[in-house]
């Protein structure tokens, strides 16, 4: 144990650096990524005070030891420190007084978060919560995030809106572990399941699905065995494969889950950029990352596909902020075109992820990623994938675009989709503050299910209409459950030709019954 | 200039029960629901995980 109970210092990145390597060595602290991500990222927050809390108890780096390192030979420490940051200065003298009992004024309001440094040779960075990055006059997102109370010596301290993070430690970890310790501390907080030390999460992943090396020290897990501990703490995972050289779909699933607050996990293939137009692995092992945040930062809406046109408010991310266990939280990867050869020869534009990690001795930007599939972890009752949302889509759409273009429906522009998943109180809340509901008593006292799939369609930035799907129903079951108008001459045009298409029994027929739902939801209101 | 809005709705009401009953609406409407149950297909197909990528350790 320390003799010290606390140190301050003024922050610099070398500091840092120091405590990060107590207990390791400067030159492998240094090389590390999470040094450039920290150096980056307390730059831009300013911060002017690391307060070091000596001889701290972590939950989930004490479990691990108990379980692995405690039966080391080497006896490998069970406490560790954590490191508090601030952007303002502090003095020991006024510290010692706050912790007597003074006003710590405007300490809460200059709190960045903590590292947990834990006393290993090289995966020194534990649990981790800090500040996310502003959202840039509306365009970084982090729906995934919750508060973490801290208590500093009595001062009740509180890092808001964030989501912790971890390192993996290669004992109790590989990334995959990290990663889903990660999207459980957000799931944990939205659907009340345990949250799990890493450790806990490779022995559940492991105990079921055969593991062909041993569980500990942890090397990886399968997507399988992903799917295992998520199934493992009550909740059931929805894997979803977007291995094209397309982002618009990928976007789309991405949004649709994480605009509701759940994170995911996203499988992906490192590649070295240097031989690009070639494509070459980056070694031959995937890695998994936390998706935890968006930024709608490009200038226009894409068309979704080639055979499609629906615009989608999530063809506007231009990046997606993920934990990373090898770089840091919230780490940027940023969508992007490269131009690769094909097996035939031919070169085409293939959509990737840009990527923070570096190869050792490599810089920034040598490696980048192709994804290969998404793992979200969901609660029982949402049953309803969103890719069965926007099929229904694609035929109203269509049809409101024809109306568009026939100058029947007077809009400039092709109207767009937002596309996610929430909550029936989240919904009437967010109508019973909207002043152009049509109907609204009609809506708010409607008895909704739970999980809501709702499609919100948008002429700029003004709401036309909501189109609402139960997620808790079965695919085969009738889940429309109803729509909101928002724009009274839009929604009486739309009847009008619902009710005209209601009336073609047999054309009606070739639909899917979603489709013919919503029609005949529509035929039935008065005029 | 609210009998006015009220008045070209009403024609667009009319316009779109016209478009739809008309001989190029009908033959769009029947095309569309071919277009998306295709459509619908390829995103089922598009969105389904490769088996075999569900046993490839993720380690890195």
């Amino acid at each position: 144990m320390s003799k010290k109970h606390f140190d301050i210092y003024p922050y610099t990145i070398r500091k840092l650096q120091k405590i990060l390597a107590e207990h390791s060595k400067e030159h492998l602290v240094n090389n590390k990524t999470h040094i450039d991500y920290f150096k980056g990222y307390f730059n831009y927050q300013k911060a002017k005070t690391i307060i070091v809390e000596y001889d701290y108890i972590d939950h989930d780096y004490l479990e691990d030891f108990a379980s692995y390192y405690v039966r080391c030979f080497t006896g490998y420490g069970r406490y560790c420190k954590r490191v508090h940051i601030f952007d303002k200065p502090i003095k020991k003298t006024a510290f010692e007084k706050y912790i007597n009992g003074a006003t710590p004024i405007r300490l809460q309001k200059s709190y960045l978060g903590f590292i947990v440094v834990k006393p290993l040779p090289k995966t020194v960075v534990g649990r981790t919560c800090l500040k996310t990055y502003d959202s840039d006059n509306g365009r970084r997102y982090y729906p995934a995030t919750r508060n973490y109370d801290t208590n500093l010596f009595g001062i009740k301290l509180c890092v808001k809106d964030t989501l912790a993070f971890q390192e993996q430690d290669r004992v109790a970890s590989a990334c995959a572990t990290s990663a889903l310790w990660s999207v459980f501390q957000a799931t944990g907080k939205k659907f009340n399941h345990p949250l799990h030390s890493p450790v806990v999460i490779t022995e559940s992943a492991t105990s079921q699905v055969p593991i062909t090396s041993r569980v500990l020290p942890n090397n990886g897990l399968t997507i399988e065995q992903m799917a295992f501990a998520i199934k493992k703490v009550g909740l059931e995972p929805q894997g979803i494969g977007c291995s094209t050289g397309e982002s618009t779909l990928l976007k789309a699933n991405m949004y649709a889950y994480l605009r509701s607050g759940i994170p995911l996990i996203m499988i992906i293939d490192l590649y070295e950029s240097k031989k690009l137009p070639n494509v070459v692995r980056f070694g031959n092992q995937r890695h998994a990352v936390a998706v935890t945040g968006y930024s709608l930062g490009r200038d226009s809406y894409q068309a979704f596909s080639t055979n499609h046109g629906i615009q989608l408010k999530s063809s506007k991310i231009d990046k997606i902020y993920v934990h990373d266990d090898q770089v840091g939280p919230f780490a940027s990867m940023c969508f992007e075109t490269k131009k690769i050869t094909e097996e035939n020869g031919a070169l085409i534009d293939y959509d990737v992820l840009s990527s923070s990690l570096k190869p050792n001795g490599g810089a920034k930007g040598d490696i980048y990623c192709m994804w290969d599939s998404l793992l979200i972890p969901l609660y029982h009752k949402i049953r309803i994938p969103f890719h069965s949302i926007l099929t229904n889509l694609f035929y109203f759409d269509d049809i409101i675009e024809r109306l568009r273009t026939l100058k029947i429906l007077n809009y400039s522009k092709r109207l767009v989709w937002d596309v996610y998943l929430t909550t029936v109180n989240e919904l009437k809340t967010e109508v019973r503050e909207c002043k152009t509901v049509d109907k609204k008593s009609e809506v708010l006292l409607a008895k909704l299910p739970k999980y809501i799939w709702r499609a919100t369609l948008y002429n700029d930035n003004k709401k036309i209409m909501d189109l609402l799907f139960d997620a808790t129903d079965i695919e085969q079951g009738s889940y429309f459950s109803r729509p909101i108008i928002y724009n009274t001459n839009f929604g009486n045009i739309f009847k009008a030709t619902c009710k005209t298409m209601s009336q073609n029994k047999k054309q009606l027929n070739l639909l899917d019954n979603i489709i013919i739902s919503i029609i005949e939801w529509f035929d039935k209101e008065k005029n | 200039m609210r009998n006015k809005k009220q008045t070209a709705n009403q024609g667009n009401i009319k316009k779109a029960k016209k478009w739809v009953t008309s001989k190029e609406g009908s033959q769009y409407l029947h095309q569309l629901a071919k277009n998306v149950e295709n459509m619908g297909h390829t995103l089922i197909e598009e969105s389904q995980i490769d088996i075999s990528t569900l046993r490839k350790p993720v380690t890195f």
